[in-house]
């Protein structure tokens, strides 16, 4: 149970309501949830989650210089409560605030156009003691961690960011991580260095890295030991992305990077084979539209692939370990607009996320 | 039960408390320097031209017609200088999507702000976005010129329609100056 903590100044407007029932009706008509009921954001509550990060509440983490807003604790704590967030999830959003306003992610034009929503993958010990799934149905529900810190993301998007459906983010789709999108790395199932470590932070930290993500294209073969037709597998689903540049996600389940690993291909072999699989001809770009001009001789034998390079392509492990799964997450339209970035989490803020005792994740428990 | 809940309000608007007072356009276009700036929308560069001819039309000189780099975010410091040194009045556009309209708005408002009046296109459909934006911006009545959607996918004699009609909305707007 929380304690009310010591006064703090917020300076968010107050609303006086009735009762719970009355809050929940009050913040639907306003457009300010995601659809389903909500945590009341009381002061106390909102109090105890800016203490958690030790931060001033009207401390700016990022801006948004498109919409002249800034993403301050406060809101990002208000939200953080609304969505069912424990205090201990605060630094790590902390951290992908931090993420999404970096110049190279583009917050504003990913959040109100095309259907894309910021997928968070968080790499390294914290994805352990804050109590993370990486295993069965990562993409899918049952899991607080996941489940609230991805909706608190999206809270954040629709109430500070300019992402209200419908009025101004107008996607044609949406797709339904627009609820919820994080995904921890497998720790246990990951044969190579985290993911973070291909990004700059150290192997031994941990880190929340952000990509703005289509909904997840599933490649199942589970037929093959050999890694060949696994990745001709995941090349077929890195099809449908935009080829407009950016990157794209591969998220490896265990038994694909098993495969991968026994033949002994390194991450880097893994991304540079995907790279040369996963292109098209020009003549199907063109049949598409995709490219313009008149169509030349050599459109049949000349390639385009998906990425511009290898390092575009950003493999995770993460998913359950009983069937031969990957899954693609194609970027946003915009492709080379934005871009991944990725976060490190200091080692105050590694401290302040923890959950004791641990929280059982439900296959521990089945 | 509880029967009486304090709660906080989750949203940030970005609502500026102090406004931003709108430079008068000029009343007559003869002699007028004009600046286009393309966000780079499909089609975006083929309306602003059309558009430019029926101004030239009415004796305004095209000065600078300048791409933004990126469609959906502000342009560059140095583009906005540019248009304001060398032009007597710009016009940005086109807004129709969400990125670029609410980019483009603050583009028009960042050219206002050093002394140079605008003309912002937005499309029908993004109306609200661009209100939303000139509001964050200090402009919450900025008078935009509105033009049918969608524009990405128009003939060019659609295009020249369209530009008809803009053009319409801007010499009503410098003759009410």
């Amino acid at each position: 149970m929380l304690r009310s903590s010591e006064p703090m100044t917020l300076s968010s407007a107050r609303i006086e309501l009735s009762d719970d029932t009355a809050v929940a009706e009050f913040f639907l008509q306003h457009g300010w949830t995601d659809g389903l009921p909500i945590v009341a954001p009381t002061p106390q509550l909102v109090s105890a989650f800016v203490s958690a990060v030790g931060l001033e509440p009207a401390e700016v983490l990022g801006q948004i210089p498109e919409q002249n807003r800034s993403i301050t604790v406060e809101k990002l704590a208000v939200n953080a409560v609304m969505a069912g967030c424990r205090p201990e999830y605060m630094s790590l959003l902390v951290a992908t605030v931090r993420a999404l306003t970096r110049t190279p992610f583009n917050l504003h034009s990913t959040t109100v156009s095309g259907a894309t929503a910021p997928l968070l993958i968080v790499s390294g010990p914290v994805v352990t003691t804050v109590g993370l799934n990486s295993g069965f149905s990562v993409f899918g529900p049952g899991h607080h961690a996941n489940a609230t810190i991805g909706r608190a993301v999206r809270l954040l998007l629709q109430n500070v960011c300019g992402g209200l459906p419908g009025l101004i983010d107008k996607s044609t789709l949406g797709h339904p991580g627009k609820f919820s999108y994080c995904i921890a790395e497998s720790q246990l199932h990951n044969p190579w260095a985290p993911a973070h470590s291909d990004r700059g932070v150290a192997a031994a930290g941990s880190a929340v890295t952000v990509f703005s993500g289509e909904a997840p294209i599933f490649a199942r073969n589970d037929w093959a030991e050999a890694p060949e037709p696994i990745l001709a597998t995941i090349a077929d689903a890195m099809l449908p992305s935009h080829f407009t540049g950016g990157g794209v996600v591969v998220v490896l389940g265990p038994l694909h990077a098993a495969a991968m690993a026994r033949s002994g291909m390194s991450k880097a072999d893994v991304r540079q084979s995907l790279f040369q699989r996963a292109r098209r001809s020009l003549s199907d770009l063109r049949s598409a539209g995709r490219v313009s001009g008149e169509p030349q001789a050599d459109d049949d034998t000349t390639y385009r692939t998906v990425v511009p390079a290898a390092d575009d392509i950003l493999v995770v492990v993460a998913g359950g370990h009983l069937y031969g799964y990957s899954a693609v997450v194609p970027s946003w339209v915009g492709g080379h607009e934005s871009l991944a970035v990725t976060e490190g989490l200091d080692e105050e803020e590694l401290a302040r996320c923890v959950i004791e005792p641990p929280t059982p994740t439900a296959q521990e428990v089945s | 039960m509880t029967t009486h809940v304090t709660v906080l309000d989750p949203t940030e608007t970005g609502a500026r408390s102090s406004s931003t007072e709108l430079v008068l356009p000029p009343a007559d276009l003869n002699g007028v320097r004009l600046g286009l700036l393309d966000n780079g929308k499909p089609n975006s560069d083929r309306f602003l031209s059309l558009l430019a001819e029926r101004f030239s039309a009415d004796d305004a000189v095209l000065s600078r017609t300048l791409r933004k780099p990126s469609i959906g975010r502000l342009a560059p410091v140095p583009l906005v200088e540019e248009l304001v040194e060398a032009c007597d009045l710009v016009v940005t556009g086109v807004g129709d999507c969400a990125g670029c309209c609410s980019c483009s708005v603050q583009d028009g408002i960042a050219v206002e702000r050093r002394g140079v009046p605008t003309v912002v296109i937005v499309t029908t459909e993004f109306l609200t976005t661009a209100r939303i934006a000139s509001t964050a911006a200090g402009v919450p009545d900025y008078p935009f010129t509105v033009i049918d959607h969608p524009l990405g996918s128009l003939t060019p004699s659609q295009l020249a329609q369209r530009a008809d009609v803009a053009m319409a909305q801007i010499r009503a707007r410098l003759a009410a100056r």
